[in-house]
């Protein structure tokens, strides 16, 4: 049996569900409000494979740690899922993997921010360690907007807000790339087209299709295979210098995109969970 | 933990914990979102059978993609 970890249920959740019941498979899922965790214990009662759709990063990565430790497969990993949700292991391991990402410092003082962004040059971009659909970023212009932002990050004494993300400023064509993964492979991808620099659907950027070329299939195959993703939204900046990873998203949003591709991709979501489950259960 | 299954109906309706203004969802899942057509309320699906609605969760800092 396969089971997916979510609470608050989204366009794609319903998407997976219909996808599961067009193809006459039955799934449960488990929502961190109502679930006792320890149920899970007896070898009976466990699941075979474990989809993470939970909108709470933190309670995903908690179930996905939990699932990991009683042997449970889960998809995408605890591992990959922490890495996806935190922007500075994600940076580091591009970096590893010499993946082409735009310039980026990790510090953990205000002066040393401000002697990045000095080094980087303005504009730059500051960015929250963690948070999604384009929240908490900043493009700093100058020295003295910097310097309030920081300000302003440190005054809301949370642990992650007291870490500087600072990355160089990289002028967008008006839009980026959002490649779906569903199975380690790139199945469709859109651009998000937006007048504003923050380019997620949900800060009003619009879908458009985009084709899947040579270079975009080769960065997304390195990128899938350094964070280890299974199904995953890569966000690409088209530069000078070629296509740059933005992010990898590990639980992706995609009703958006599948407003302008014609792949069912819940569909091969699903597909890709039944084989790999059928795999797991013949081991 | 119990198989997910659709309700059989595919058009139920409740009321509007908020404003009780009659709300009609289209194949409802517990956990899901919709907004009050009256009032502009999150309303979270909480139960099938009946059809039940609470306020929504406010969105939290780690929720996302």
């Amino acid at each position: 049996m396969i089971a997916i970890i979510c609470s608050r249920v989204r366009i794609e959740e319903k998407m997976i569900f219909e996808a599961f019941r067009s193809k006459h498979k039955e799934f449960v899922r488990i929502d961190y409000r109502t679930v006792n965790l320890g149920n899970f214990y007896r070898h009976n009662t466990r699941p075979d494979l474990v989809l993470n759709r939970e909108i709470s990063q933190t309670k995903a990565e908690l179930m996905l740690e939990y699932f990991k430790e009683l042997g449970v497969d889960t998809v995408n990993s605890y591992d990959s899922t922490v890495l996806c949700n935190n922007k500075a292991m994600s940076s580091w391991r591009l970096k590893k993997y010499s993946i082409p990402t735009p310039k980026t410092s990790v510090v953990f003082s205000a002066e040393q921010a401000i002697s990045v962004a000095e080094s980087f040059g303005y504009p730059v971009v500051v960015k929250p360690l963690i948070g999604s659909w384009g929240r908490l970023l900043a493009k700093v212009e100058n020295r003295d907007t910097l310097e309030a932002i920081l300000e302003h990050k440190e005054a809301m004494q949370q642990v992650y807000h007291s870490v500087f993300y600072i990355q160089e400023y990289v002028s967008k064509p008006g839009r980026d790339i959002r490649v779906i993964v569903a199975g380690k492979k790139p199945v469709t991808a859109m651009y998000r087209q937006s007048e504003h620099w923050i380019t997620n659907t949900a800060r009003g950027a619009k879908p458009k299709p985009c084709l899947l070329n040579s270079d975009i299939i080769e960065i997304v195959d390195k990128t899938v295979k350094a964070f280890g993703v299974e199904i995953a939204g890569i966000d690409l900046v088209e530069t000078t210098e070629g296509y740059k990873v933005l992010e990898v998203n590990s639980a992706v949003e995609f009703h958006g995109i599948q407003t302008v591709s014609s792949v069912d991709i819940a569909g091969r979501i699903v597909d890709y969970l039944l084989v790999k489950e059928k795999n797991l259960l013949k081991v | 933990m119990e198989v997910s299954r659709m309700t059989k109906d595919k058009n139920i309706q409740s009321t509007c914990p908020e404003c009780e203004a009659v709300v009609q969802v289209n194949q409802p899942e517990t956990g899901e979102v919709i907004t009050c057509k009256e009032c502009g309320a999150d309303l979270e699906i909480v139960s099938l059978q009946p059809l039940q609605f609470h306020t929504a969760p406010k969105i939290e800092e780690d929720w996302g993609e």
